[in-house]
Order: C-alpha cells, then structure tokens, then sequence
C-alpha cells in the first residue's frame, strides 16, 4: 500500500479510538469529575495529535517527509497513550465498576501499538528520521 | 551546492561536540522543544513545586513561577540565540569571551565537574532514594542498587548523543506534563474541590523575592547552557521560542502542580505524595523517567565540555564520567548514609560562577560585537583556520569579580540574576574601555583545525 495512504487510514483507526476515550471521559464524568477531566485531557490531545496530520501530510508529495511528520504526531500518540495504560488503573481512576477504566486502558494501548507500527513504517518505508 | 558538501569541518570526536552542526543534521522546532522540555520535567522541579507549596497560597505560587520564570526566559532566550547563530555549544562559543584557554577551564568547572559528575551523582543518588522511598522492602530499590541501575541507564541516551535525549524525551515529556496534571487533580480532590485548594494557607510562609530566588535558582544553570541544544536548531529563532514556551508555560504549570498537590497533602515528596494520592504505576514512572531525562542532560552538557581539552570520542567521554558518576553515587548509597549534603553545598558554590559566564556571554555577543559594528549573524562565526585568543582575560576578571561580589557580597535581590548582571556589566565596561585605551584584552594566539580543537 502506499505509504501515504497507509499514514490516513492509520490516522484515521486512531482517530477513532480517540473518539472512544472522549466518549469514556464523558461516562466517568458523572463517577469522578477529577479522574474524568484526565481522560479528557488524554482524550483531545490524542484528538489534536492525530487530527492535525491529515492537513500536514495534505499536498506533500515528497514521501520521506509524509514520513517524518508521521514521526512527529506518533511520537505524541505513544507518550500519552504511555501515560493512560499507567494510569487509567490506578486507584484514583477507579470508578463504580473498572468497566470504564479497563476499556480506556484497552484502547491506549491498541494506540500505543499503532503509533509504534506507525514509527517503524514511516522509518522503514518511508525513510523518516526517528528524530526530526 | 548544499552545505553539505562545502561543510569545512571534520567531527572527529562525534555529536558535533567542536564544530558546527551542519544543515542536514539540524532538527525541527518540535525536536528542540522536547530536549528542553525533558529537562525541565524532572523530579527535582515538582519538589521545587512542592516547596512553593509549603510557602505561598496556590494563587500567590502562580505568580511567583511567573515572575521567576519570566526571568529564566529571557536568560535562557538570549544565550539559546547565540547557539542558533554560532551552531556550536557553549564551550566553544565562550572561546570568543574567554580565550581558547578560558573556555576549557569554566566550561570544565562548571559544566564537566559540576554537572556532568557532580551533579549527575547527586541526581542519580537522589533517585536510588525516591525508589526506595516508594518501595522500602524491596532489594531492587535500595538506595545503591538504585543508583547502580538509575545511573546506567542515564548513560546510554547521553552515549548516543543529542538523538538519545530526543528519544526519550519524545517518549517522557507529554507523559510527565500529563502525571503533573493528575498531581494537581489529587490535590484539588483531596481538598474538597477548587475553592477548597485556593484557600489553603501555606505551612512555611517566606516573601515574594524569597520565591522568586527560589524559581530562578533552580534552573539558571539551565538557562545559561542552552546552547548545547538550541544549535541543533534549523532556524535561529527556534531555540529562544522553545526555551521561553517551555519554561514560560509549562515550567509554571509543574511548579503549580505540584504546589497543589503538597498544600492539599501537606507532602513535599510528590512522588511519594503521587502514590498516596492513588496515581499508582504513574508515580513510578515519573520517578524513573523524571531523573532519567534530566540527568542524562547533565552527562550530555558535561562531556560537550571535557571534549574541549580531552581529544577522544565524545561518548567514552560520556561513559568515564557517568561511571565516575554512578560509582560515587552508589557509594553513598551503600555506605554514606542518606546526605550528600556537604558535596550538594560545594556543588552549589560552583553553581555561583556559571551565572556570570552566561552573563559576559550575552555581553560579548549582543554588546560588545555590536559595538564593534559585527552584524548579528556574523558573530561567533567560526571557520577553518581562523585565529582565537588563548586567553580573554577581560572575561575571566568579569567572572570572578561577579562570582564574588553577587554571590557573597550582595545581601539582597536574586543572588543568579545579581551574579548574572555584574558579570555583563563588567564585562561590557572593562572590553569597551580597554578598546578605546588600546589595551588588548586578547593573550596569545591559537589556530583552529578542522576537527575545531
């Protein structure tokens, strides 16, 4: 596939994904207002991260630089999605069921698994630097 | 013809720590943004947080980190431009202030021994004692054990080099900005609310200025090497703009953060407070890679400035020092007891001159070269062959004199900023009189190869 096209659809799984923790962040609100404005935090700068690339990657023809942009944002998307698996279980986020934490959990982690193969595309692939 | 190809020079010793970086090697805003902010998120500024938490109301702590944190911005912003211009670290750039000579002597002081053994030993150390404040029974994280593991895993992303800082940073800093946001949630939970937190009066209250010193104090050694970073920088602007966002917005955030935290929970340890509080995992995490970002900065600056007089690749530079490091670190954790106090306080007494090589830096770059009529980007351009002083010795009077008189004469203001001022004051009057005298202020001579020694 195109390295291009593979960036937008894999932007696109994480945009989704980011939806669902803003969602999340809306359910756990009502439990704990304080654990609830953290998934929202979470859940924007994953929005931001990934909504920012589609402009970004827009007209640029030059594939090293689709790549090192992806780079860029990934970078970002696994940091964050770092910090919700180490938090989104800890005692203070814990809600009236751990329903809610464990499906944020469960999706920053599918995020940190994509950022990571969305890293070693762009390297790969498109010859990125891991450092730009 | 790119400058690339045309590029003079010959990086003999690695991570371009004695010439220019190039342009291909030059990174992006965000990049530079992230090395700095890996330094700025670090265990030791939440407990300086946690301190202002102690002393002020949470509104009062807001402004002092602004007003202090202004201060640092335009320190910071000043020398981080003469990197984006000159490209080279600070060391190098001190040869026009100091002479050859001069350069490798303060920048060995203050940068090798004070920050790239000193105080990469302190913070190692200090993080042996966070694990084992977080977790007392376990082997793993007595205090020297700690500090063995902390302190080799500190030395591999300086040993890469300014791509080993990024890496990490990329990976530490949205995560630590984020744990000191879920201090601040901990702290407004815990008292009850916003309204609650805000009118919390401190334990320990000191005045404004006391606060301010306190803000300023904790990170001018920062603020005077930024250099090292912002020449990697692909625009000039870049590396002021990033030092000034990092440290006007986000340094005054940790600070309240934490400053939160402590007035709801009384704790100054906020990592110990962090784990109370219910961040679990999170609190470790911030502890390993809180110490970790920083300190791999401090061996990182350190060996910028050994590599000045030691010709030898940069990263066997770094591994010598940082096992020096370690070794002393996991000494005193094993047998001296809990206090580094007395080195803490001769590693503070060093930390008094480098104030005032930051000042007679931005002196000599943005005053006396333009009295001289050179045109900003061409100062502190450095060339193949080109001829340097081997001693400035306006620069070295202008250093002592300050250390001295803003350090341990002056009993008020802001002793850094006091040091930092005089040193640029006597700089900028000893150069200009001594020009319009006809007295030189350049000893010596010393012609620059192309590997830049």
């Amino acid at each position: 596939m195109e390295f291009k096209k593979y960036t937008q659809i894999s932007t696109s799984v994480l945009l989704i994904l980011s939806i669902i923790l803003l969602v999340l962040a809306g359910m756990i609100w009502s439990k704990n207002i304080y654990a609830g404005v953290i998934y929202l935090i979470i859940g924007i700068t994953q929005l931001i991260s990934t909504l920012l690339l589609y402009p970004r990657i827009g007209k640029i023809k030059d594939i090293t630089e689709i790549g090192n942009r992806a780079v860029e944002h990934n970078w970002i998307i696994l940091s964050i999605g770092i910090a919700g698996c180490a938090l989104f279980l800890a005692p203070f986020f814990k809600a009236d069921s751990m329903a809610v934490p464990f499906a944020a959990f469960t999706v920053c982690l599918i995020s940190i698994l994509f950022s990571i193969l969305n890293i070693y595309r762009a390297v790969r692939e498109a010859k990125a630097r891991m450092v730009v | 013809m790119s400058e690339k190809e045309i590029w003079p020079w010959e990086d003999k010793f690695g991570d371009y720590s004695m010439v220019p970086v190039p342009t291909h090697e030059r990174r992006s805003f965000l990049s530079i943004f992230y090395v700095y902010m890996g330094v700025l998120a670090c265990i030791a500024v939440l407990w300086g947080g946690g301190t202002l938490g102690l002393q002020f109301t949470l509104k009062e702590v807001v402004v002092v980190a602004i007003v202090g944190s202004a201060i640092l911005a335009v320190i910071g912003g000043l020398t981080a431009a003469i990197g984006g211009i000159s490209k080279c670290s600070t060391y190098i750039n001190m040869r026009y202030p100091f002479g050859r000579i001069g350069s490798q002597l303060f920048g060995t002081i203050i940068a090798g021994v004070a920050c790239g053994i000193g105080w990469f030993a302190v913070q190692t150390w200090l993080f042996g004692i966070i694990l084992n404040t977080l977790f007392p029974n376990a082997w793993w994280a007595n205090v020297g054990v700690a500090s063995i593991w902390g302190g080799l895993l500190m030395i591999t992303t300086a040993i890469i080099g300014f791509k080993g800082l990024a890496w990490l940073s990329y990976l530490a800093v949205p995560f630590f900005m984020l744990l000191a946001g879920v201090g601040a949630m901990i702290g407004i939970a815990n008292a009850g609310g916003f309204a609650g937190l805000a009118s919390i009066k401190p334990a320990n209250p000191v005045s404004f200025g006391i606060g301010v010193t306190e803000v300023v104090g904790m990170y001018i050694a920062g603020g005077v090497i930024t250099a090292d970073i912002s020449r990697y920088a692909k625009k000039v602007l870049d590396g002021p703009i990033a030092w000034i966002v990092q440290v006007i917005i986000f340094q005054v955030y940790m600070l309240s953060g934490a400053a939160a935290l402590t007035l709801a929970t009384g704790a100054a340890n906020v990592a110990q407070a962090l784990l109370i509080g219910g961040a679990g995992l999170g609190a470790i995490l911030m502890a390993v890679l809180g110490q970790w970002t920083t300190n791999d900065n401090n061996l990182y600056n350190g060996a910028l400035s050994f590599n000045t007089w030691i010709p030898i690749k940069k990263k066997y530079i770094t591994l010598g020092e940082g096992l020096i490091g370690v070794g002393l670190a996991a000494w005193f954790g094993f047998y001296a007891g809990a206090s580094m106090q007395p080195f803490q306080n001769f590693l503070t007494l060093l930390g008094k001159i480098l104030p005032a090589i930051g000042g007679v830096l931005a002196a000599d770059f943005y005053l006396y070269r333009w009295y001289k009529k050179e045109p900003l980007r061409q100062r502190y351009h450095f060339k193949p062959g080109m001829k340097i002083a081997q001693v400035n010795w306006a620069g070295w009077v202008s250093v002592l004199l300050a250390a001295i008189i803003g350090g341990w004469v002056m009993k008020s203001g802001i002793p850094a900023l006091n040091v930092m001022i005089l040193g640029a004051v006597f700089y900028i009057v000893i150069a200009i009189v001594c020009s319009g005298l006809g007295v030189k202020i350049d000893i010596g001579e010393h012609t620059i190869g192309k590997t830049g020694v």
